[in-house]
């Protein structure tokens, strides 16, 4: 089995643009997606990252070498859960810093966090999204996540009206 | 191979720059939507159709349902405060995390209440829906779903005969059907029989929508356990899809469950642990059935179902309340449980006389004092009631333009108000 020896063996990550990674096994199974191509023994030679360009793909590889449990386990835990407390607040400063992006890039590492299925990483990276939407008037959250709006007026007043409360 | 099929996406080249709009409704939906609050949702279909038409998925209004926590249920009194008096409140705990919300969030206000805990109006709780009973009325009950601040009229009474000798009407048990998603109520109608004193209950489940309740089997016990079966003294623990009641405090002798099984909607027994007291308490802990028992009101025993096929049960944990005292002014001399709720997986409320109320794990160690955070000098009272908020729609529910007073046979006002009052 393949999961045996994880921590040591290496694995070839390769971005649709050509760039190659070679990353510790352990680490890109902190994506869910890959753990289950390794785990149906569908990782022999390189595996392809589709429409994942290498920027990104190099930001999240990054995100799960921070990531990644120290304890050597490979199994299912998170990583926050089997670290000390000071570990974890170590942890949510590197992912604050890791956060402080474009919004161009903040929506590719969700499509990429969403396709490799990283949930930690998914949770980081949609929060400022959900924060914005949470925190500002329709006009706002449009121009901030430049969302067209395609309702005639008297359709975007029927909406309202139906939860007329939410938007007091 | 099968696992690298191509994903449909925007952009490959890096050059172009990614909008939301770009990303797919899947994800739009299932990863960044999923995650606002109720009313964030109601609000967002505002923004554009997409939003509206991904928010507006039963398979989305159903995966949202489940993410949301389940909360305990607590009643905050204040005397001072015309704001804080009387309030039903989701227990969010002092880690609610970033969405800011406080240890107490109201969603009712009882217009108009006395102190008196159990003329309160809540009668039964069941996915985020709350059935409420109109306190001088025992014939009149609302469906209430206060994330979405709609409510109706429920219809229980058959037909205009009954409707002329019902005495009262007492809810029995509030669950959904698994075969056919209808959120169901279960209850009995007393009238009085001609002798003037004594009683005739008949059971009845009424799906909600439906103006037809439907006569079922009278449980199988006498009538002096029928009491046991109101939810607001003796509320049913809806474990594996069935209802379960725990009728020792109406009859001593008795020393079974009643069970009544949601998807054949028929009544059963099951047994309880051996050796409890006269004070006992059934719940769900960690999705397993627990009961409580305590001989003193001091000492609390903890039994857990082990195998629920087979109905054995085990001792598990003890709580003694005399540990408590050097964090709490305990009068042990006297009864001091009352009231015991499930915050988590080992975690208690345990409401004390004159007004404590503790937190503590399951071996009953200490871990805090609460208080509303609304209100500093209010009382805080443990219901048996659980809150998950929902959003999807219910027929009954949206049918409900502006809502009026059902049957306005008497000037009696609503007498509560869906939070924030206006």
């Amino acid at each position: 089995m393949a999961t045996r020896e994880a921590g040591k063996k290496m694995i070839m990550l390769k971005s649709p643009d050509g760039m190659e990674f070679e990353v510790e096994e352990a680490v890109a199974m902190e994506s869910q997606t890959i753990r289950k191509m390794i785990e149906d023994d569908c990782a022999d030679t390189a595996i392809l990252i589709p429409n994942i360009n290498s920027k990104i793909l190099s930001r999240v590889i990054e995100y799960c070498n921070k990531h990644v449990p120290t304890t050597g386990a490979t199994g299912a835990a998170a990583s926050d859960t089997v670290a000390p407390a000071a570990l974890a607040e170590d942890l949510k400063i590197w992912d604050a810093e890791f956060i402080k992006v474009n919004r161009a890039t903040r929506f590719d590492l969700i499509q990429a966090a969403s396709y490799l299925n990283i949930k930690g990483l998914l949770d980081l990276t949609s929060q400022t999204t959900i924060d914005t939407i949470s925190d500002n008037s329709l006009e706002e959250i449009r121009s901030f996540l430049s969302t067209k709006n395609d309702y005639l007026p008297e359709e975007e007043q029927t909406i309202r009206r139906e939860n007329q409360w939410a938007f007091q | 191979m099968e696992q690298r099929q191509s994903i449909t996406m925007s952009k490959l080249d890096s050059s172009g720059v990614t909008v939301l709009d770009d990303l797919p409704e899947s994800i739009i939906a299932g990863e960044i939507l999923i995650r606002l609050p109720a009313e964030d949702i109601l609000r967002c279909r505002a923004v554009c159709k997409l939003w509206c038409h991904a928010t507006s998925a039963h398979d989305f209004l159903l995966a949202h349902h489940h993410r949301q926590p389940s909360l305990l249920l607590i009643n905050c009194f204040n005397r001072d405060n015309r704001f804080c008096d009387g309030h039903l409140c989701v227990f969010c705990g002092d880690h609610a995390g970033s969405t800011g919300r406080k240890l107490c969030r109201p969603i009712l206000w009882y217009a108009d209440h006395t102190q008196d805990v159990d003329s309160l109006a809540i009668q039964a709780a069941c996915d985020g829906l709350l059935i409420v009973s109109y306190k001088d009325n025992g014939r009149r009950f609302d469906i209430c779903n206060p994330t979405t601040r709609q409510r109706a009229p429920l219809l229980l009474l058959p037909g205009p005969r009954c409707r002329a000798s019902a005495k009262s009407i007492r809810i029995a048990g509030f669950y959904q059907h698994c075969p056919s998603r209808e959120y169901r109520l279960l209850y009995s109608i007393w009238t009085r029989n001609e002798n003037g004193f004594s009683f005739t209950t008949d059971f009845y489940v009424l799906s909600v929508g439906s103006d037809e309740p439907r006569p079922i089997g009278h449980p199988p016990m006498g009538q002096d356990l029928l009491d046991g079966l109101t939810c607001s003294s003796n509320v049913s623990v809806l474990h594996r899809g069935s209802l379960h009641w725990g009728l020792e405090r109406y009859h001593s002798d008795v020393s079974k469950i009643l069970v009544f099984d949601t998807a054949d909607e028929t009544f059963r027994w099951m047994s309880r642990p051996t050796g409890m007291s006269f004070w006992t308490l059934l719940l769900e802990i960690d999705s397993v059935l627990a009961m409580c028992t305590s001989h003193n009101g001091i000492v609390v025993d903890i039994h857990m179902m082990q195998d629920y096929e087979a109905e054995v049960w085990a001792f598990k944990y003890r709580i003694d309340l005399s540990a408590l005292k050097a964090s709490l002014p305990l009068d042990l001399r006297v009864r001091c449980l009352r009231k015991i709720a499930v915050l988590d997986k080992h975690e208690l409320l345990i409401e004390l006389d004159a007004g404590h109320l503790v937190h503590c794990d399951i071996d009953g160690k200490f871990l805090g004092h609460v208080k509303c955070s609304e209100c500093e000098e209010s009382r805080v009272h443990i219901t048996p009631y659980r809150f998950q908020e929902n959003i999807i729609p219910l027929p009954l529910l949206e049918m409900q333009d502006d809502y009026v007073i059902p049957e306005a046979e008497d000037d009696d006002e609503i007498h509560y108000f869906i939070w924030p009052y206006p």
